[in-house]
């Protein structure tokens, strides 16, 4: 079946036993018989061009590796059952044979020839073992990569070699630990060469000051100059800046300096309002609060970072977590303490208060002349404001002669006809009426944010809706609205302000030691919110108890050469005020200490004065 | 290493690597083959299984575009399967007139496509059935004169194709034709 030509040969095997290969020659025509030693009854073979190899199929799972230039030249190549193969296939590429067995059932056996060229092993087992076995299954097909494996075994204790090989793309690169050397400490920009490399230790809180301290190999009673003379000032408050590497750690003045006579140097604190290497990056800076920066949203730039814990049985890596320690608080709540205050809470609540609201029904009708006067019947429970239009006849006139009266506001009763005895005519009447409805009531309820224990605040709450009506006054007829507000949104907004303040894990806190390098490889900062990873419990320090964990303290230490990290569950107060900034959207400079959202204007009264009353008997003005 | 790969469907009657892929065939009863394009790599990768309706899927060859398989078969002595679209784009060839026999194998050149007939049947003799290779139109039986049991096929194409048969004699027969303006057919023993 499979391709028996190659070149100026054909090849035609047997199905005796022994088995035979017959290499014929076409120009000139001749044929060879070799004999296959080893094999019997074959069935089928493939040419492998590139190889230079017949492939023959034959009983016994055996498949004839024959040379074509010296077909005498023949290896023996096994499939992994003894039974009699038939057909082949060969992947010239990779050295793969693929042949069927003659069984009913569907088989392809393959047979893998490419680990010979790619693969280099060293298995050396220096003591004789019984019934020791390396079992080793190193298998993959389609890969260039050359793999070297030197595997050795010194004792008899171990009995099975269980080797996992895995190999990745990326080129592995030696790493090198930062080394006390990599400490560079500079007072007013020039090195120091004489500080003690063992005695450099940063201590950066979150708030409050930050501090370096260092010894220097002086006299103690020459501060300013090294040992050897040479002018090196640290006693006027000097800025001192510490780097590891490149990386800088640290900037700040020197503010204490101690001597020590008997060990001959001099101990030196430097200290920073802030450290800004070490904090976490923002624009603008949050302490810039006092110069009347307005923060935009967003601008908190802490990362959460997972610490991982060696694996076990493996080689610790410098990113590993050295040492850390974990504290959980789980305190009781209300419920399951069936106490009345445990001072533990996982939520705010407020009193909304109660909806006030004014229901006021108006209207205005007209009345024609007098007859309309005499026919008037004012509405039961409603009030009701009186304009007329008339014109007064030249005896009573105030210029005169005959005048006109227009809207004039005559008060809440009509007038009757004898009583307008100064009128020449009464054209009209306009009726402003309302009716004042009892306020109308209704309870706001509580708003809840966070989860039962609820801490319960008292704020400014409730909401009176006013509405327009008319109001008679001795001057006049007005049109007014009382002062109205709506502190609902207000006092949600400081529950969600008291929750973010809220410390929902009390107690819990951690405490990590990692290397320097794997403090500069996280480029951890202040207030990063740290995992630990890699835990046996799976998943127990990553998302849940509190972690990730806010950073509130980094000590980095020369003397041992490693970075701790303080972790608790708590705001700081620069984070509480960001949080709280962040969530009202705009930010009061005066009020800096206080992050409560501002509470919500009320709505001024509305007064509108609509008719100018007059004295019916007079035609004056009232005032 | 040696690893085995069982099927769930019943003998192996073919198989053919071909770039990536191994074609294998399986001899299913009831008339109905498969034929299986697997990740040479992963046999566990079956990228098609095509059902050709045949007693026995007997060889496979490649020409480009095209697998073509002879067969074991009452009706058709061969199919074309498109390699990327296999369970469409397929074609049966009909066994012509005259020919009385299953093919056991088939090769091909630039314009042909050569099936042979073993000669099993009493009184019979291998043949080549050669067919046009781009319309698989029937061109021509060539009787290969006292071969019988011929087994397998394969073909020299340079300078002239010239097309080598063995059979199952005992001692094997070799068997080379080529056409020039007529057929020519030699053969002898390999003792």
């Amino acid at each position: 079946m499979g391709k028996f030509i190659s070149g100026n040969y054909v090849f035609v095997v047997t199905d005796t036993s022994p088995a035979k290969i017959i290499r014929v020659s076409i120009t000139p025509s001749s044929y060879t018989v070799y004999t296959l030693t080893g094999f019997e009854y074959a069935k089928d073979l493939i040419v492998d061009t590139t190889k230079n190899k017949v492939y023959v199929s034959c009983n016994d799972g055996k498949v004839a590796e024959v040379d074509i230039t010296d077909p005498s030249i023949q290896v023996e190549k096994t499939a992994s059952e003894s039974v009699q193969l038939y057909y082949i296939a060969a992947d010239e590429t990779y050295n793969n044979q693929y042949i069927t067995s003659a069984s009913s059932s569907g088989v392809v056996y393959i047979i893998q020839g490419a680990l010979a060229y790619i693969f280099n092993t060293d298995l050396r087992i220096r003591r004789l073992l019984e019934n020791k076995i390396i079992n080793t299954v190193l298998n993959w097909m389609r890969t260039f990569t050359i793999f070297n494996t030197d595997l050795r075994t010194k004792g008899e204790t171990g009995k099975i070699i269980n080797t996992d090989l895995r190999f990745t793309l990326a080129p592995v690169v030696d790493v090198t630990a930062i080394k006390r050397e990599d400490w560079i400490v500079k007072v007013d920009g020039a090195s120091l060469t004489d500080v003690k490399l063992d005695s450099i230790q940063i201590d950066v809180p979150v708030d409050s000051l930050s501090s370096a301290s260092f010894s220097l190999a002086r006299n103690y009673d020459k501060p300013d100059y090294t040992i050897d003379g040479t002018p090196s000032q640290i006693t006027n408050k000097n800025v001192v800046t510490v780097y590891i590497g490149t990386r800088l750690i640290f900037t700040g003045k020197i503010t204490k300096i101690r001597s020590v006579l008997d060990r001959e140097e001099i101990e030196v604190t430097a200290e920073a309002r802030k450290n800004t290497q070490l904090m976490i990056a923002r624009t603008p800076s949050p302490f810039d609060f006092g110069q009347g920066n307005v923060l935009s949203i967003g601008v908190v730039n802490t990362k959460t970072i997972d610490l991982p814990l060696p694996i076990l049985d493996t080689q610790l890596s410098l990113y590993d977590i050295l040492s850390h320690s974990v504290s959980l608080n789980n305190p009781l709540t209300l419920a399951e303490a069936d106490e009345t205050d445990m001072g533990y809470y996982k939520g705010i609540k407020v009193n909304l208060g109660t909806e006030r609201k004014e229901i006021i029904t108006r209207g205005i009708d007209y009345i024609n002349g007098w007859a309309g006067v005499d026919a008037w019947n004012p509405f039961e429970n409603f009030d009701h404001f009186y304009v007329i239009n008339a014109t007064l006849d030249a005896p009573f006139s105030t210029v005169g002669t005959q005048q006109e009266l227009i809207n004039a506001y005559i008060g809440t009763s009509l007038i009757v006809k004898d009583d307008l005895w100064l009128l020449g005519s009464l054209h009209g009447v306009i009726v402003y009426w309302q009716r004042v409805y009892d306020v109308q009531e209704t309870d706001l309820g509580y708003y809840y944010v966070g989860t039962a224990p609820y801490k319960e605040i008292s704020v400014p709450n409730g909401r009176f809706i006013s509405a327009y009506k008319y109001e008679d006054k001795a001057d006049g007829l007005y049109e007014v609205k009382e002062v109205s507000y709506d502190y609902e949104q207000y006092a949600k907004d400081c529950a969600q302000a008291e929750y973010c303040k809220l410390d929902l894990y009390a107690g819990n806190s951690s405490s990590i030691n990692i290397t320097l390098d794997a403090f500069l490889y996280y480029n951890i900062q202040m207030l990063d919110k740290i995992n630990i990873v890699n835990t046996k419990q799976s998943g127990i320090y990553k998302n849940t108890n509190g972690f990730p964990m806010s950073i509130k303290r980094i000590t980095l230490s020369s003397r041992d050469m490693i970075a701790n990290l303080s972790m608790d569950t708590t705001k700081s107060v620069m984070e509480g005020w960001v949080t709280a900034v962040r969530m009202i959207f705009t930010f009061i400079p005066e009020a800096a200490d206080s992050y409560y959202p501002e509470e919500t204007d009320k709505v001024a009264k509305y007064e509108e004065k609509l008719f100018q009353k007059i004295d019916p008997h007079t035609i004056g003005d009232v005032t | 290493m040696e690893s085995k790969h069982t099927f769930s469907l019943t003998e192996c009657t073919a198989i053919y690597k071909e770039s990536t892929y191994l074609w294998v065939a399986f001899n299913v009863s009831g008339g109905i083959c498969h034929l299986y394009k697997l990740d040479a790599y992963d046999l566990t990768n079956l990228f098609f299984d095509i059902s050709v309706t045949a007693t026995k899927i007997t060889g496979i060859i490649d020409t480009g575009s095209y697998i073509y398989c002879s067969l074991d078969d009452v009706t058709n002595i061969g199919i074309r399967i498109s390699k990327t679209n296999p369970l469409v784009d397929y074609t049966y060839i009909p066994i012509p007139a005259g020919i009385t026999e299953e093919a056991v194998g088939v090769t091909y050149d630039a314009t042909k496509l050569y099936f042979l007939t073993p000669g099993l049947i009493s009184g019979t003799n291998a043949k080549v059935v050669v067919f046009t290779l781009s319309s698989l139109a029937y061109s021509e039986t060539v009787t290969l004169t006292s071969i019988t049991d011929a087994r397998k096929i394969d073909r020299n194409t340079s300078p002239i194709t010239v097309l080598y048969i063995t059979s199952l004699n005992d001692p094997p027969t070799l068997t080379a034709a080529y056409k020039i303006i007529t057929w020519t057919i030699t053969s002898g023993s390999l003792t």
